[in-house]
């Protein structure tokens, strides 16, 4: 059978040729609105390394402008006993209070820059580098891996190291690559690139998503001690600049614990200068920042814009397709009258289209793999991750997909070849089903 | 004869079913992608309640600053000094101020949103009062003592379940506010006036936090008004040297640039991170001809197989004008049945997704998670409708005139045994 399609494949070149050259060009068209959208997922999917179910934190809402000389003193005493009337909670699993933005898809981000001792593997004359930094305050009680769950290098919770009460810088198992080579980095020195005081890394946890949709970056925690809150900042607006992280034990019901928050440990939270505002669901603000920064957008955006693509493609090739098939009736009536039963005409024609498909997709395949080579594959979300926060992911993991160049053109290549086989499956089925139904005579006398 | 080709077409699109959904379907999907793009553009440039002037309209949103001889630089908003020195500007109908009240929420409404404004305002945007009034000069002079406030219908339903609720109270902070007039409430679409509720700038509620003690920065929007028939460069020619004076007066070596724009550029662009509106439209006008092309190539198709069609017409005497008309004619009746259906799709994906769709091209945006809303005034208006039919006219000519032209150059001979 190959061998007559073959011949029917060359006796119809001219047909075929434009048909062939449509097919190339949709090939790479398809691939590049493919490609987007597998990096998009790829990242999508990856791991949070934290966990934002029964998540909250407490905001504040001003009552008057503390300008009294003392305070200070008064709204920082205020916050410790929030902080208190927090933790007491039975509710409350876990908590923590961290600076405003400290934490993962938050609106903000701090990045100081950090010098490592002398293994550091970074490109650049300074051997420094910027990092997202968490900065957290130790309370009494008070665990910020526990309340986000987060986990160490091995899968297990992440525990505070036993030395100086817990104390002191914790990396990112990325930064930990990054920047010592190893994950085997607790004790590495490193220090603030503005400071002269050296640290020694405290503990590695597994990598955290610090924002929605975009890969990993780097990350460090640096456990405080209290004392120290508010010494760069002023106290009377410690209630703006900390936020105080609780997480509710398994099994709390979130509603009937918000309700009974607000209506009985709210009025407890009404200090002189400040009082209680919302609790709200880490998860939720998550969502918000991804809004205000463009990325769900952007993402959105893509989405819309790779369906069209995809619409077009499959505008385009079954229609070609039904049209060749149509043009062909009187053929399959003589075929179906020299006594080719359905069955064989359908495959003799999915065959023929498979064929073509398949040769036009394997002469696309070097034109996009010199466009990778030359232009790298797509960036979706290059806005977001241009500037400095290009200079954060330096490592792109290696152990997402997207990130392994020979997989990924793989993976984008298997996708378009099986949309482009499905589409010219269907436009020639149904065409060919509906002619091959008919009499031989009856297509024949049509034409 | 218009009427026999549109029976024709009808009666082919009923012969070729396989043919003409697709063909209406792909006419109907880049309408309605089209349209979505211009949908977002009409609500964020043209007159959209309640901003019917937006056309006159010059907006001092952000100023740059260099303080403390290069120490702290960056972009924010203006204060209130500033506004009290720019209210009176030659060739400004109005100038007014806002600012949003953060955290602070109408007791019985879980996050409303309320906002500080000057009473002139309400002089420049256009609300639609459906009880009371505004507040005025008075009202703002005697807040202190009298606070006043003006709420949305929605909000006014909420708390007094009716509209007629002037004269009612309603609490913030333990501050009790008199209603005096309620506003058809406004979307997230228009963020300049978004808000559920609108207080006086002087209220006691309004605290301008430490960061504000520099005399010309803050967290206002100021809003100025140009009249009718002054040109609005002059307008904010003067606007700037008035700031550039008071700028003079603060500390020395302290830097102050401010950003004042038209309604065009302030929202197609700001400081944060432009809007990608110039690279998007560029792409949609493409995307407009790739199924163009799609197209094209199926209505070529479909005139090969009507060249014995085309020699007999040509043989009894019909020219070339008269065949390109007939397939022009029976193309727009495909064209315009995908069009319809292209603008329902348009209209029902803008409704479904109003939540975000009037943001889609935003890149930065401080108010994207305001509760937007698309109304019937947004998406049937004569712009829409104007571009739908250019829209029509343009695939119609872009897929159907080239394929016949190119059928037609073929002689009836050629055209007669072209199946043979």
């Amino acid at each position: 059978m190959i061998k007559t399609i073959l011949h029917q494949i060359w006796n119809e070149r001219r047909q075929n040729g434009w048909l062939f050259l449509e097919l190339v060009a949709v090939s790479v068209f398809l691939w590049l609105a493919i490609d987007p959208l597998f990096i998009l997922y790829s990242n999508k999917y990856i791991p949070e390394g934290y966990n934002d179910d029964n998540l909250y934190y407490l905001e504040f809402e001003v009552k008057s402008v503390p300008d009294e000389e003392n305070a200070g003193e008064v709204c920082a005493n205020d916050f410790e006993q929030a902080v208190n009337i927090v933790r007491s909670l039975p509710e409350v699993e876990a908590y923590a209070v961290a600076s405003s933005n400290n934490y993962p898809n938050s609106m903000g981000s701090n990045c100081p820059k950090y010098v490592v001792d002398s293994t550091m593997n970074v490109k650049g004359e300074s051997h420094s580098m910027h990092v997202t930094t968490y900065d957290i305050y130790d309370f009494p009680g008070s665990d910020y891996f526990a309340a986000l769950q987060i986990k160490d290098i091995n899968g297990e919770p992440m525990k505070k190291s036993g030395l100086d009460g817990g104390k002191g810088l914790y990396v990112s198992q990325n930064f930990a690559q990054k920047a010592f080579g190893t994950t085997d980095a607790a004790g590495k020195k490193i220090k603030y690139e503005d400071e002269d005081e050296i640290y020694s890394v405290a503990g590695l946890f597994s990598t955290v998503q610090t924002t929605e949709y975009i890969e990993p970056m780097h990350l460090i925690m640096h456990i405080h001690d209290r004392s120290e809150i508010c010494e760069y900042m002023d106290k009377r607006y410690i209630f703006e600049n900390y936020k105080i992280f609780v997480r509710l034990k398994e099994g709390v019901a979130a509603d009937a614990f918000m309700k009974n928050f607000q209506a009985e440990i709210a009025p407890k939270l009404d200090f002189k200068y400040r009082c209680f505002f919302a609790l709200t669901a880490v998860g939720e603000s998550a969502a918000k920042s991804a809004n205000v920064f463009g990325i769900t957008n952007r993402y959105r955006m893509q989405m819309m814009l790779s369906g069209f693509a995809l619409f077009c493609a499959f505008l385009g090739i079954m229609s070609t397709y039904w049209v060749r098939v149509s043009d062909r009736r009187m053929a399959i009536g003589l075929y179906r009258s020299m006594g080719a039963t359905s069955r064989r005409v359908l495959w003799q024609f999915i065959v023929e289209g498979w064929l073509i498909v398949s040769v036009a997709f394997l002469i696309a395949l070097p034109l996009l793999m010199h466009k990778v080579y030359s232009m790298g594959f797509s960036d979706p979300l290059e806005k977001f991750t241009s500037m400095m926060w290009q200079e954060l992911m330096l490592a792109k993991n290696g152990d997402y997909l997207h990130n392994q160049p020979l997989t990924h053109f793989v993976i984008v290549s298997v996708l378009t070849y099986l949309f482009m086989l499905f589409v010219a499956g269907v436009g020639i089925l149904i065409p060919t089903r509906r002619i091959v139904s008919i009499q031989p005579s009856e297509a024949l006398r049509d034409e | 004869m218009i009427k026999l080709y549109l029976r024709q077409a009808w009666t082919m699109m009923h012969h070729n079913r396989l043919f003409s959904s697709m063909y209406i379907l792909g006419t109907a999907v880049t309408v309605a992608i089209v349209m979505i793009f211009f949908i977002i553009l009409y609500i964020k440039l043209g007159p959209v309640y309640p901003e019917y002037n937006r056309d006159r309209m010059l907006y001092l949103e952000l100023i740059h600053f260099n303080i403390n001889d290069g120490n702290s630089s960056g972009y924010t908003g203006a204060s209130r000094h500033l506004y009290e020195r720019l209210k009176e500007v030659e060739g400004c109908d109005a100038v007014a101020t806002s600012k949003m009240a953060g955290k602070l929420s109408v007791e019985g409404i879980k996050n409303s949103t309320l906002l500080f404004t000057s009473h002139t305002f309400w002089h420049i945007f256009d609300f639609e009062f459906v009880s009371g009034r505004a507040f005025t000069k008075e009202d703002e002079e005697n807040n202190v003592a009298a606070p006043v406030i003006v709420i949305s219908d929605k909000v006014a339903r909420e708390l007094f379940a009716t509209v007629d609720a002037v004269g009612k109270e309603v609490r913030i902070q333990n501050v009790p506010h008199k209603i005096v007039g309620v506003v058809k409430g406004v979307s997230g679409s228009t963020p300049s006036v978004y808000a559920d509720c609108w207080l006086p700038v002087n209220s006691s509620l309004n605290i301008d936090r430490s960061y504000t003690r520099e005399q010309i920065l803050g967290v206002y929007k100021l809003f100025f008004l140009v009249s009718k028939g002054e040109d609005a460069e002059r307008v904010k020619g003067r606007i700037s040297d008035q700031f550039s004076r008071f700028a003079q007066e603060q500390r020395e070596g302290n830097k102050y640039e401010p950003y004042i724009n038209t309604h065009l550029k302030y929202m197609l662009g700001n400081e944060y991170g432009a809007s990608d509106f110039g690279f998007v439209l560029l792409l949609f006008m493409t995307l407009l001809f790739i199924p163009a092309l799609n197209l094209s190539g199926m209505i070529a198709s479909r005139m090969n197989s009507r060249m014995e069609e085309i020699g007999v017409r040509k043989a009894f005497g019909a020219t070339n004008r008269t065949l390109i008309s007939q397939v022009l004619f029976e193309n727009l009746l495909f064209t315009a049945m995908g069009a319809l259906l292209g603008l329902l799709m348009a209209y029902l994906f803008a409704l479904m997704t109003q939540e975000w769709i009037v943001t889609l091209l935003d890149s930065v945006n401080m108010n994207a998670n305001y509760p937007t809303a698309v109304t019937v005034e947004m998406l049937f208006n004569p712009t829409v409708v104007g571009v739908t039919i250019v829209l029509i006219l343009l695939l119609n000519i872009v897929s159907a005139l080239i394929p016949t032209l190119y059928s037609l150059r073929h002689s009836i001979t050629v055209s007669l045994n072209n199946k043979k």
